[in-house]
């Protein structure tokens, strides 16, 4: 043997090598030597081999030629950056630090490797039914028709159960309300069944414990209560259906009235909505928008395709809007303090400082009335022109901190004049003193333009608001005088800033019973607490749209001892021998829909044969009608508060776009998808105006304190392009206490600094738009923002713009983006070639699509200590690209997954040919075969593999220690283990279960008989799927419009080929009204 | 199970193993059978397009009506599927049965 091959040295004594193995002692003193003592050892317990504040993917700098977009506004203003790394010894020695479980964990996992590879394999075993129940085949799915139960939208919903057990939501693609589509929320949903830590039981409270009790014992303490007590108080969640009707009844059997029932929705948009249009037009209802005809649209802070009153609806109709095949490619203005993702789909985008959407309200009615065409008749007018000379003293100090051109508003309400058109008001960022101004704000603008059965639908088929205005406020005024109150499904311990002293409240009503699926702030303040059924198990029914039904009906045998909440009191009830008279809430609803027959004019069919007709659809109605007072009576209670000048920043916390009010937390996948514009994920952030954060001195991950009036929290400051100059944004819906492992400790909540206050009109709280102190803490915390990791090489022809009149030209255009001169050889022929398309116009960036990948193919989610190193797992991810001035930015969302390549550069270099190309289209990942070199992942221009360094077990979400049902893991795809690469396979388990169904008939498949799990539940249709060879499919036309182009491809109209990987993913250009940044349209592809 | 006892309420009922059948059947407990042909989880194996293109089921699991208990004859490893696969012209991409 040479000696100069050090590499190879086979002649070192195997004694040598054994004495590198450390022994325990040696461990012991690394492990303690590598531990920054100022730290707690109990934090760094567990963690990863690589600390949080480890870069090891860093890339070395580069000189590049900036184009037009940037990923985080540090690109463009690197004073607002992250602070250098802190390179004292102590932060390097705590870096790689390696402790004693990490190093146990690492070795004996191959150990257990090596062991295992020659042990047979286990033995399976094949369990049949013993009465296999009718129309069930192992292995094929079977569908349930339901609603979704996250929100009282009613959203119809199809549940496919393998055996028993659900595995995947889908929306009911013709369900009036969501068309086909889920947002992230709801396709979640099914996480939260197999919730490891739902109530499992009943509870009783012992001292400080709650202690689990017998079912049986539960209804006779609560009975026993109920029956001494004088008044019973029942707060239930919004819902649209007979939900509350029947907790009246049960009032009412019991020989109480109807006023202590109280309606607590989170959501005070639909407060200040219904509090303005019972104002203005004496009904009790919001209208119904349908934006799918509609020519112009202005909002006033209102994020009605993220967080609005029905967001998977208003994205439908808006990308129908949107749509050039239309002919008109809706126009949308936006004013607005924070940058939602509404405010991202703007034409015009007016940043403007919070509380002042009303004055720019009020500026677009003044506008509308003096353009002389306004419609409305003259007694609306003039009343309208009251509400304008009463506040024309605010209007007129605050136009000037507006910051826009009264021109502007002429301009603006001459376009709403000219069509179809809707002013829609307020999210949860304007839940301020003012909501309910706002929205008739927003109502005077509407009449004004005529807008009313145009576009806004009141007197027929309007939405039926689920809450009850100010109920919780209502609540709390009765609470001292209640001896038992029932919370039903409702959380206001967390969804009420704690200055309202909720907890205090409640502490003083002698018994209280609390009924949710998991444990939470409030249940936790409960003398009983009674596990209820997840709307998986559920009966149920919402009427989103009055007179319009969804049915919810059980989709799986209860997974758990918890109960139908309903039957709770039904058996309250019978246990104080007032018995309801129905056997269970299914008899109830039967009852109930004996209307819903009438209504729909089915009075001839046996109900029971009419409601089990509707379980297999999923929904029927009719739209009511409605008579209207006329328009007024407005000018008296029209009055403003919030819009004084403050020379603080002003805190506004909408909605986090996934999780909701908080509701959504305790959702893995949720929290992994991370936030569409920040890209921050399992955490909460104060997104900040970039040139805010520079005079102040703040950077990135700086952390800040911030001082409200009725108290303060500390948070991490993200600069985020496009925030008002004076606002700060702080999403709620983080930092749960007691809302299980998965959320407790995550992220702050921002409601701490809101003092008690009500929106006079509507009774609403006031839970946005309050001046703040922000001062920086010097203290630095990492925030696991996603958009730095998978970067694609600072290349510029991934995303590309085109102007509208570019774009209605391209229309005509055929492209051949198959047109590529290669020196390889040609590809296979098979009958299909799999193709996919995204319209990145339509892209909402509300990440919808990522939920539903996760759920479809068993994606791990690997918590926040793992993402911050680049380590999740999305097989889709959104990708968000800013452009132009950081006050005001052009935005453009791109889904980004395996662009499936013809010219694959990841296929030559895997040394084991784990990835290949399919002969129809696909680049195919075989796990079986990869040995986990990652040399794919390095290739690939897209980052779109993904790597599994661990096997991420049934017990562990994200970084937190949970059992995870293994029934939630859809049978038809692999589950990886440690050491492989995974990738988007395009949902290749649904191709071939459909084309195994079609083999039979020998037909071959037609477009949109295959749907990926992306494109089904997209909310705005901007994913197209099919076959490439079939001219005539959706997605074959999307490739040959004038719009489409390759990422990363160049232009082969210019003879520039780009990387020549030819993807069979294309996508079509962001249309826009603005100019393009950086002249023409894609001028940077060779930058 | 309702289907075996379909027949085997009237059919060979003297037999202790159908014996034993109807008596879990009756107790409305499953029997659990050992899988004999047990491929691994990274395999998806559809019979349906086999049977579809005509396969005897003796080509793959022997002569099951001669055995008295099931035994695996063929080897099911992938060079064995691939080798039937190419000779009938059947598949071969990789995604066929691993995804």
């Amino acid at each position: 043997m040479r000696k100069d091959l050090t590499p190879f040295e086979t002649d070192q004594d195997i004694s040598e090598l054994a004495a590198g193995i450390p022994d325990d002692a040696t461990i012991d003193a690394a492990v303690a030597a590598s531990v920054d003592p100022s730290k707690n050892t109990e934090e760094r317990e567990g963690k990863e081999v690589f600390a949080w504040n480890d870069r090891p993917f860093e890339a070395p700098p580069k000189d590049i030629v900036r184009g037009p977009f940037y990923r985080a506004v540090d690109e463009v203003m690197p004073e607002v950056s992250e602070r250098p790394e802190d390179e004292s010894e102590e932060a390097k020695a705590s870096r790689f630090a390696l402790n004693r479980r990490n190093f146990m964990r690492l070795f004996s996992a191959s150990a257990v490797m090596g062991a295992s590879a020659c042990v047979r394999r286990p033995v399976e075993k094949i369990i049949p039914y013993v009465n296999q129940p009718d129309g069930t085949v192992p292995g094929v799915p079977v569908y349930y028709a339901t609603t979704c139960g996250e929100c009282a939208n009613g959203c119809g919903v199809v549940t496919a159960t393998r055996e028993g057990y659900p595995i995947k939501l889908e929306g009911i693609a013709t369900h009036p309300i969501n068309q086909g589509g889920l947002c992230a929320l709801g396709q979640a949903s099914i996480q939260g069944l197999y919730h490891p830590q739902r109530l499992q039981q009943p509870q009783m409270r012992v001292g400080q414990r709650l202690d689990p009790i017998e079912w049986d014992s539960a209804y006779d303490a609560i009975a026993k209560r109920v029956q001494s007590a004088k008044r019973i108080g029942i707060v239930v969640n919004g819902s649209t259906g007979h939900q509350r009707q029947f907790f009246a009844e049960f009032l009412k059997k019991l020989g109480h009235d109807e006023t202590t029932l109280y309606t607590y929705d989170s959501n005070s948009l639909y407060d200040s909505i219904t509090a303005a249009h019972r104002l203005a037009f004496g009904v009790e209802a919001m209208p119904r928008i349908d934006l799918s005809q509609a020519h112009a649209i202005v909002s006033l802070g209102s994020d009605f395709l993220d967080t609005g009153t029905s967001p998977v609806y208003h994205s439908k109709n808006f990308a129908h809007a949107r749509s050039l095949a239309g002919g008109a490619f809706a126009k949308l203005t936006v004013f607005e303090s924070a940058l939602t993702q509404t405010g991202t789909k703007a034409d015009t985008r007016y940043p403007i400082p919070a509380n002042t959407e009303v004055i720019a309200g009020l500026a677009l009615v003044k506008a509308l009335l003096d353009s002389g065409k306004a419609k409305g008749s003259a007694a609306e007018q003039a009343e309208i022109r009251k509400v304008l000379d009463a506040n024309a003293e605010s209007v007129q100090s605050a136009a000037s901190r507006l910051g826009v051109a009264p021109e502007a508003f002429t301009a603006l309400a001459n376009e709403l004049l000219a069509g179809r058109s809707a002013v829609l008001a307020g999210s949860a960022a304007n839940f301020n003193q003012d909501a309910t101004a706002l929205q008739l704000t927003a109502i005077m603008a509407n009449v004004l333009t005529g807008a009313y059965d145009s576009t806004l639908f009141l007197s027929q088929g309007w939405m039926v608001a689920p809450g009850e205005p100010g109920g919780i406020n209502r609540f709390l005024k009765d609470a001292p005088n209640l001896d038992l109150v029932f919370f039903i499904g409702v959380n206001p311990a967390f969804t009420l800033p704690p200055s309202w002293g909720f907890d205090a409240t409640v502490a003083k009503i002698p018994t209280v019973v609390a009924i949710d699926t998991y444990p939470t702030e409030t249940t936790r303040l409960a003398h009983y607490v009674l596990p209820a059924f997840h709307y998986l198990e559920a009966w149920g029914d919402e009427q989103p749209v009055a007179g319009f039904w969804s049915i919810r009906q059980p989709t799986v045998r209860p997974i758990n001892h918890a109960r139908q909440t309903e039957e709770m009191f039904m058996w309250l009830a019978a246990k104080l021998d007032k018995p309801m008279g129905y056997a269970d809430y299914r008899a109830y609803l039967l009852e109930r829909w004996k209307e819903v027959q009438q209504l729909v004019g089915q009075q001839a069919m046996p109900t029971e044969l009419f409601f089990n007709a509707v379980l297999r659809r999923g929904y029927i109605g009719k739209p009511r009608t409605q008579t209207l007072r006329p328009f007024g009576n407005v000018a008296g209670s029209f009055k403003l508060v919030a819009t004084q000048p403050t020379t603080k920043l002003t805190l506004v916390s909408p909605f986090h776009a996934q999780l909701h009010d908080g509701r959504g937390a305790n959702l893995p996948v949720l929290q992994e998808a991370g936030d569409g514009l920040t890209s921050v994920c399992w955490d909460s952030w104060a997104a900040i105006n970039p040139a805010t954060a520079q005079k102040r001195g703040l950077r990135r991950n700086d952390v800040v304190k911030i001082d409200g009036p009725a108290g303060s929290f500390l948070v991490a400051i993200y600069p985020l392009p496009g925030v008002q100059a004076d606002t700060l944004v702080v999403p709620r819906g983080n930092g749960h206490t007691d809302y299980t492992e998965i959320a407790n400790e995550v992220g702050v909540n921002p409601l701490v600094a809101y003092p008690q206050a009500v929106d006079e009109l509507s009774g609403a709280p006031v839970t946005g738009g309050i001046p703040v102190d922000v001062t920086a803490t010097g203290k630095v915390y990492q925030l696991a923002a996603l958009q730095k990791h998978f970067d694609t090489g600072n290349r510029l022809d991934i995303v590309k713009l085109i102007t509208l009149d570019q774009a209605k030209k391209a229309t005509s255009v055929t492209k051949n983006l198959d047109d590529v001169p290669n020196l390889y050889p040609s590809l296979q022929q098979a009958k299909y070639r799999w193709g996919m398309a995204v319209d990145l116009t339509r892209c909402t960036g509300c990440a919808a699509c990522v939920v539903a990948c996760h759920l479809e193919n068993n994606i791990p989610q690997v918590g926040r200590a793992d993402a911050m190193i680049g380590r999740s797992m999305h097989w889709i991810r959104i990708d968000r690209y800013f452009a132009g001035p950081s006050e005001n930015p052009l935005v453009t969302y791109q889904p980004m997954m395996c662009q499936q390549c013809n010219h694959a550069p990841c296929e030559p270099v895997c040394p084991v040919y784990a990835t290949t190309h399919d002969p129809e289209g696909i680049n195919t990942q075989t796990y079986n075969r990869c040995v986990g070199t990652r040399y794919c992942a390095n290739s690939c221009p897209y980052k779109v593999r993904r790597f599994n360094w661990y096997t991420h077990k049934w017990n562990v979400i994200g970084d937190r220690p949970q059992d995870r049902s293994i029934r939630a893991l859809n049978p038809d795809v692999t589950v990886r283990t440690r050491g492989i690469m995974e990738k988007c396979t395009f949902c290749v388990q649904r191709l071939r279960a459909t084309k195994l169904v079609l083999q039979e008939s020998g037909q071959k498949l037609r477009d949109g008989d295959v749907k990926t799990a992306c494109q089904q539940t997209c909310p705005s249709d901007a994913i197209y799927f099919g076959d490439l060879l079939d001219p005539n499919s959706e997605v074959s036309k999307a490739r040959r419009d004038g719009r489409a182009y390759l990422a990363l491809n160049g232009d082969p109209e210019e003879k520039e080929y780009g990387l020549k990987t030819v993807p069979n993913v294309s996508y079509l250009m962001q249309i826009t009204r603005s100019e393009l940044p950086g002249g023409e349209a894609g001028s940077d592809s060779r930058g | 199970m309702n289907t075996c006892m379909g027949c085997h309420r009237f059919v060979k009922t003297d037999s202790p193993y159908i014996k034993y059948l109807t008596e879990m059947y009756n107790k409305n407990e499953p029997i659990e059978w050992t899988k004999v042909h047990d491929l691994p989880d990274f395999v998806r194996f559809t019979h349906k397009p086999h049977i579809l293109h005509g396969l005897a089921c003796q080509e793959c699991h022997g002569q099951v009506q001669e055995m008295t208990r099931v035994k695996q004859v063929a080897p099911l490893l992938m060079g064995w599927c691939l080798d039937c696969h190419r000779s009938k012209g059947a598949p071969t991409a990789c995604y066929t049965c691993h995804f």
